[in-house]
């Protein structure tokens, strides 16, 4: 039957031979009976009808429907969080308690976190004005861009557990990676009466945070610093750490300093059941004032600041621990898509208005333009929640923030008319009381900014594009399509590397000529429906946001649609 | 083989031993990556071996490991930070066309081994197998049918499309 095919191309024999040519690893054949020691024992293979499994696959959908429904109206979201058992004390979120939490609803910006995770180091995404990219968090559903105030050099990936502030979705802010309490110790964090590190990173401390007010002339109100890097000046209280209610042994220092010209105690020194620390920055971006002792993990880091009573041009400094951050108490939200609507799109319509899950649900102007910062206030106004955590497309000048009520007379805005940003087009996620972030700049098919030809790319315009690069945020016009599994034989489960994988396509096929992979799990991300894995999900037509990673790939951040009346 | 004992262990190892070195030749034509083309014939042994109960006739066995070694080689790629697969479509799947001896020669397309592992780095996994089944092993039309899954009768077409694939990547990495 051979001899009914073309005939052999040696050229082309010559290639695959060369491809196909080298020593067969000599490791390889005990790697593989090693790995078939370790495989499953043999068990009986159970074959059902195709049409029977998606009956019982329908069947249990409806069952969990019913059982999530059921829940959501018994039990609030968050009582039905999972527990996050000694966090922060003797443990950090893992990756997949921190991606939960990136994928939820919007944390209360500057939210302290500690995580365990791996930073890809890299300063060619997520353009920010405030801060230098570190890097991006791996293994979140959608991108996690880890900021810094300190510009150091860093390997190519960071490993470790860290502390962080939570800027915006998507973005966290690096306040130092944690070193554990001890080797020996389960304990992520220093007791009080722990040995603190007196030079080096940052670490955690479980105890309360206390003040004791001194008498004394301040030369201003404390200020927070940076976020990042909070100050520590907090005149007139001095701020400890201890391990009760009260701090004895502080107070002494104070009565007997009072007393005395020069301190005389070792501010580095354990006081009693306290130590003196530094924290008027942190105080007030944690909103916690000095009326009592707050118990909590903490951020310390040790500094080297002026000593106490110096003359401002003396050079030598005097050590310091400062606080940096209250580790938060917070919950992990179920994964996505277990309590929102399923997708009902129509495989060969686009319909205006798929109802997907609404905090990805981003909103854009009439006619694909972007809002103008007056329409926002308008759509702000009349429903002041309906925007919160949402991603919007706006043309600057952008306000930092549009706080608006809505009441008999129509309601009214207070907006601080000081720029985010003066020019251009941007995504702009929506915070809290109307706070506004922004996500990123539009990348138009002309450039940025630019929307003389308007600023939707096709997929092919993203595809064939020779301009665009990683980081890049551009909206495309395509269909949210899920893959099919790649591999056709019985495994449960089957291996991660077999799908299935979603895609930005410009058709609602698996096909398409054109398309821009994004993050596994964006479909049932973005729909709340897994689908059926032996066909193609149904694929939702709409306006994509994407930060592109390449012209192929990316992740998918917001659908968008213009607002309804 | 018998279809009863075909897959004790010490059968099965000795299928491994003999072919081992085949499955991971095809796997590094395919892949072009020597630890890709490790990690998916490991898969593949691994594969058969906990499916073996799928295999009613030892006699195909051949077809249908290389069947599995073929869905392993897809896994890779996806695997491979999702590199991107896209299958070059010039002609209709159903055109079963001769190939037309005046095909410009693959030789004038080809400036050297980057740019054919470039383009055929471009290739659908399938259209890759059909190159490999067909140019570099010399496999029988049935063989390769059962090996991709599809019919004897289009096996000539599906050639056709991978080879005239090729050339449009060629011409691509050529540019």
């Amino acid at each position: 039957m051979n001899e009914q095919l073309p005939p052999i191309d040696s050229d082309l024999r010559e290639h695959l031979a060369r491809r196909s040519a080298g020593r067969l690893p000599g490791e390889l054949a005990a790697e593989v009976f090693t790995a078939l020691d370790s495989a499953p024992i043999r068990r009986p293979i159970w074959r059902v009808p195709r049409l029977a499994v998606a009956g019982l696959s329908l069947a249990l959908v409806a069952v969990l429907v019913v059982a999530i429904a059921f829940s959501a109206v018994r039990t609030p979201p968050a009582a039905s969080a999972p527990s996050l058992a000694g966090y922060p004390a003797e443990r950090a979120l893992t990756t997949a308690e921190l991606a939960s939490l990136m994928a939820g609803p919007p944390l209360p910006v500057n939210t302290a976190l500690v995580a365990s995770v791996t930073i890809d180091v890299r300063n060619d995404v997520c353009p920010m004005n405030r801060y230098q990219t570190q890097g991006l968090v791996e293994g979140m559903g959608s991108q996690v861009c880890v900021m810094t105030a300190d510009v150091a050099v860093q390997p190519t990936t960071l490993t470790g557990t860290f502390a962080f502030r939570y800027l915006a979705p998507g973005y966290l802010g690096m306040l130092g990676g944690i070193a554990p309490a001890s080797s020996a110790s389960s304990r992520l964090a220093l007791q009080v009466a722990d040995s603190w590190p007196d030079t080096g990173g940052t670490f955690l401390v479980d105890g309360w945070l206390g003040a004791v007010e001194l008498t004394a002339s301040c030369a201003g109100a404390p200020t927070t610093g940076d976020v990042l890097a909070p100050n520590g000046e907090d005149c007139p209280y001095d701020n400890w750490l201890g391990d009760g209610l009260v701090a004895a042994g502080i107070v002494a220092d104070h009565e007997y300093t009072a007393s005395s010209p020069q301190q005389s105690y070792d501010p580095l020194s354990l006081r009693g059941n306290a130590r003196h620390v530094e924290a008027g920055g942190m105080r007030l971006i944690d909103s916690i004032d000095h009326a009592a002792p707050v118990r909590g993990t903490y951020v310390v880091r040790p500094v080297t600041g002026p000593c106490p009573g110096a003359e401002p041009q003396a050079s030598r400094g005097c050590n310091a621990w400062r606080v940096l951050a209250k580790v938060a108490e917070i919950s992990v939200p179920p994964p996505r898509g277990t309590q929102v609507e399923a997708a009902t799109a129509a495989p060969t319509t686009a319909p205006p208005a798929t109802p997907l899950v609404p905090a990805l649900t981003g909103v854009i102007g009439t006619g694909n333009q972007p809002l103008t910062a007056d329409e926002l206030e308008t759509l702000m106004v009349n429903r002041p929640d309906h925007l919160a955590g949402r991603i919007v497309i706006i043309e600057a000048p952008i306000p930092t923030q549009i706080s608006c009520q809505s009441d008999a007379n129509g309601g009214g805005c207070a907006v601080n008319t000081k720029p985010l940003a003066q020019t251009g087009i941007w995504a702009v996620s929506i915070g809290a009381e109307g706070a506004l972030r922004l996500v990123g700049q539009i990348t138009t098919p002309i450039g940025r900014g630019v929307v003389a030809r308007g600023y939707v790319f096709t997929l092919d315009e993203v595809n064939a594009s020779a301009s665009l690069k990683a980081g890049d945020l551009v909206v495309v016009d395509g269909w949210l399509v899920e893959h099919v599994v790649t591999c056709n034989y019985d495994a449960t489960p089957l291996p991660a590397g077999c799908g299935p994988f979603s895609e930005i396509a410009s058709m609602a096929t698996d096909n398409s000529p054109a398309s821009v992979f994004v993050q596994q799990g964006a479909f049932e991300e973005f729909t709340g429906s897994a689908g059926d894995w032996t066909i193609d999900g149904p694929p939702v037509h709409g306006l994509y946001l994407i930060r592109l990673q390449s012209v192929l790939g990316g992740t998918l951040l917001a659908r968008l649609e213009a607002p309804t009346p | 083989l018998s279809a009863t004992d075909a897959f004790d262990r010490s059968s099965f190892d000795v299928l491994v031993r003999s072919r081992i070195d085949a499955v991971y030749r095809t796997s590094l034509a395919i892949l072009g990556s020597e630890a890709d083309a490790a990690d998916a014939t490991q898969e593949t042994f691994v594969s058969a071996w906990r499916h073996r109960d799928a295999l009613r006739d030892p006699d195909s066995f051949d077809a249908w490991l290389g069947r599995i070694n073929l869905n392993a080689c897809r896994a890779q790629l996806r695997r491979r930070g999702r590199t991107k697969v896209r299958e070059i479509r010039l002609f209709d799947p159903e055109d079963d066309r001769e190939l037309a001896s005046t095909e410009p020669a693959l030789a004038d397309h080809v400036a050297g081994a980057d740019a054919f592992d470039r383009a055929f780095a471009r290739l659908s996994v399938d259209d890759r197998s059909v190159l490999v089944l067909h140019h570099l092993q010399e496999r029988p039309v049935a063989e390769i049918a059962a090996v991709l899954g599809t019919p004897v009768g289009t096996i000539k077409s599906r050639l056709h499309r991978a080879r005239a694939a090729l050339e449009s990547a060629l011409a691509k990495e050529s540019r």
